[in-house]
């Protein structure tokens, strides 16, 4: 293993939530799942359900294959993705903050690593470790509820095999995932720049340095101008995800027919050909943002470098 | 031998405190250099200019290397203990012995193993569960199993009790030091350094006060408990410092043969202590 990889590695034995949280999250929504199940079986809950909503054993399976399991799967990528956005932002504000406050950093700096070397891992651990563990808990959770489908559509009479294994929710809701992550990352960037550079800033209150300074911005640019620019860039910036979507009525209506049970659709595919890398490439704040993540990671480091901690 | 350290007039200001006032040493290959002075003296900044870790005035060079532009370089060749606190809690030893072999090209695993397997502390307990003794083993541990040229040690057994501070200096000697390699250590327990070291650097408000090595402070300084009788013979031969113990005067005398001394009473070599206490008094008065 090369020192960089080392680096991130040092990063999970400080921070373990950074592989706890998303596996945590994972687990804990599985165990709903099956409390819920059990608790509708014991009921007799579970087979009125499939005559109310106009299902018979017989279409249960093909049902929970269109609907049901890609569904599955975004509900366990909104859920995940939001613990593990939350869990980077607490961690990049940590990640230099801290070992100035236990004064490790004077030991981490008796060692031949070099200080953008470590503001670089510790953005990797935020921008590529953290997301690569939470697709890694997508999938194995979705696979899991995968099973728990098929034993529960199985026991009542249904074509549990069927729901098993379906390589086409399956693959294109990785590629979505894989795809809006990756893009997600790229966008944010800016953002994981702020909290290193708030980071290696703040002598304290590392959460009101990350809020302070952008709103102190918003109220000057307001009080002089009368306008918010500022307050737009950052907000579209904040919200800024739908720009990975392709805009296109015929996808739409695609999309409509395989939520009525169109069987011709298959709703994964087409969301799957929505959600566009090339869009992304192809929007020029894209880059600015990257620009604007350079120069306050580079500000980290010389933070790191040329601040004397006494 | 050759210069490890080679300072040209140091200069460092906070605000308006002269932390370092144009010093100027040099530090040479296979020495123990204890950098002793009072709280504030400017030993801590010292140490951090050596180390590249603070911007200076005037001329620095360490192992060829301009510390505060060529710090990466450096720190390949020179290691250092800032503190006892500085190892981070949730590091467990065997972590920490992981990470160094795979971060530092000059680490080797089997003799820090060989080091921690003399002490108590065990591999799967993480620092914030060791004694602070313990955690100064582990530290000293990790360092020494670096080949390094130079190791800076700053206030290394502060905190400890006698027992660890012994073995610190002892394993340190015994286990680390060769003629290969240079110490440069700051400490308030001058007594417990004292007979290891090589060469002493005085420093007072920022300035170097005392510059020698053991032989020649040996040669140069002779302290004498002076009878009353004497009083005044010894006072003509201009003692550079004096201080009362049990009603009777000791006189520091620098650059005074013994030969001229004999006869006024108790002759011995100050401590490194009582040397410390006379510059440093002497300076203020």
């Amino acid at each position: 293993m090369n020192a960089f990889a080392f680096l991130i590695r040092r990063e999970t034995w400080e921070h373990k939530g950074l592989y706890r949280g998303p596996v945590i999250t994972t687990v804990v929504l599985i165990s709903l799942v099956v409390l819920v199940l059990v608790r509708a079986s014991i009921g007799g809950l579970l087979g009125a359900g499939i005559t109310d909503n106009g299902l018979t054993v017989d279409t249960l399976a093909p049902h929970y294959v269109r609907a049901g399991s890609p569904i599955v799967m975004s509900l366990l990528y909104g859920i995940i993705f939001t613990v593990s956005t939350f869990i980077a932002v607490v961690y990049l504000l940590d990640s230099l903050y801290a070992e100035r406050k236990n004064r490790s950093i004077l030991f981490w700096k008796s060692l031949p690593i070099s200080d953008s070397e470590t503001v670089l891992a510790k953005l990797a651990t935020a921008t590529v470790l953290v997301p690569l563990v939470a697709i890694a808990s997508v999938v194995a959770g979705w696979l899991i509820l995968q099973i728990i489908a098929a034993v529960t559509i199985g026991s009542l009479g249904g074509n549990g095999w069927m729901v098993l294994w379906q390589p086409g929710v399956f693959f294109n809701g990785l590629a979505i995932a894989i795809k809006a992550t990756a893009g997600l990352i790229l966008w944010y960037l800016p953002l994981a720049g702020w909290l290193l550079l708030v980071s290696a800033w703040a002598q304290r209150s590392v959460f009101l340095w990350a809020i302070l300074p952008p709103a102190t911005l918003f109220f000057i640019e307001r009080w002089l101008f009368g306008s918010r620019h500022f307050l737009d860039l950052v907000g579209d910036r904040l919200v800024g995800f739908q720009i990975m979507v392709r805009e296109s009525a015929s996808l739409e209506n695609l999309i409509s027919e395989g939520m009525q049970g169109s069987a011709d659709v298959s709703v994964p595919e087409v969301v799957n050909q929505m959600v566009s890398f090339t869009k992304l490439l192809a929007e020029p704040g894209l880059y600015g943002g990257i620009l604007v993540a350079a120069v306050f990671v580079t500000g980290a480091v010389f933070l790191r470098r040329y601040r004397d901690e006494s | 031998m050759s210069a490890i350290i080679e300072a040209r007039r140091l200069s460092k200001h906070y605000g308006k405190t002269k932390a370092l006032d144009d010093v100027s040493f040099s530090v040479e290959e296979g020495r123990i250099v204890g950098l002793i002075g009072p709280n504030g003296a400017g030993k801590t900044t010292a140490l951090k200019a050596i180390l590249g870790l603070t911007r200076f005035a005037g001329e620095l060079k360490v192992l060829g290397f301009d510390p505060y532009r060529q710090r990466h370089d450096l720190m390949q060749e020179v290691c250092f203990i800032a503190d006892v606190a500085v190892l981070p809690r949730w590091l467990k030893v065997s972590n920490a012995v992981d990470f160094m072999e795979a971060i530092h090209p000059k680490f080797n695993r089997a003799r820090a193993l060989d080091f921690l397997s003399r002490t108590d502390v065990s591999l799967d307990k993480k620092v914030g569960q060791l004694s602070k003794g313990m955690v100064t083993q582990l530290h000293l541990a990790l360092i020494m199993a670096i080949d390094a040229k130079l190791l800076i040690l700053d206030e290394p057994t502060l905190g400890l009790d006698i027992l660890y501070r012994k073995d610190f200096y002892t394993t340190l000697l015994s286990d680390y030091f060769d003629e290969k390699r240079t110490i440069v250590v700051t400490t308030h327990q001058v007594e417990e350094i004292e007979h290891i070291l090589t060469d002493l650097l005085f420093i007072n408000k920022g300035r170097i006060v005392l510059d020698a090595s053991m032989e020649n402070v040996a040669e140069t300084f002779v302290e004498v408990a002076v009878h009353p009788d004497n009083r005044e013979k010894a006072t003509s031969l201009r003692p550079v410092y004096e201080h009362q113990v049990f009603g009777q005067s000791v006189f520091l005398f620098d650059g005074i043969g013994r030969d001229k001394l004999t006869g006024l009473g108790d002759i011995r070599t100050p401590s490194v202590a009582d040397l410390f206490v006379a510059k440093v008094r002497g300076e203020a008065a």
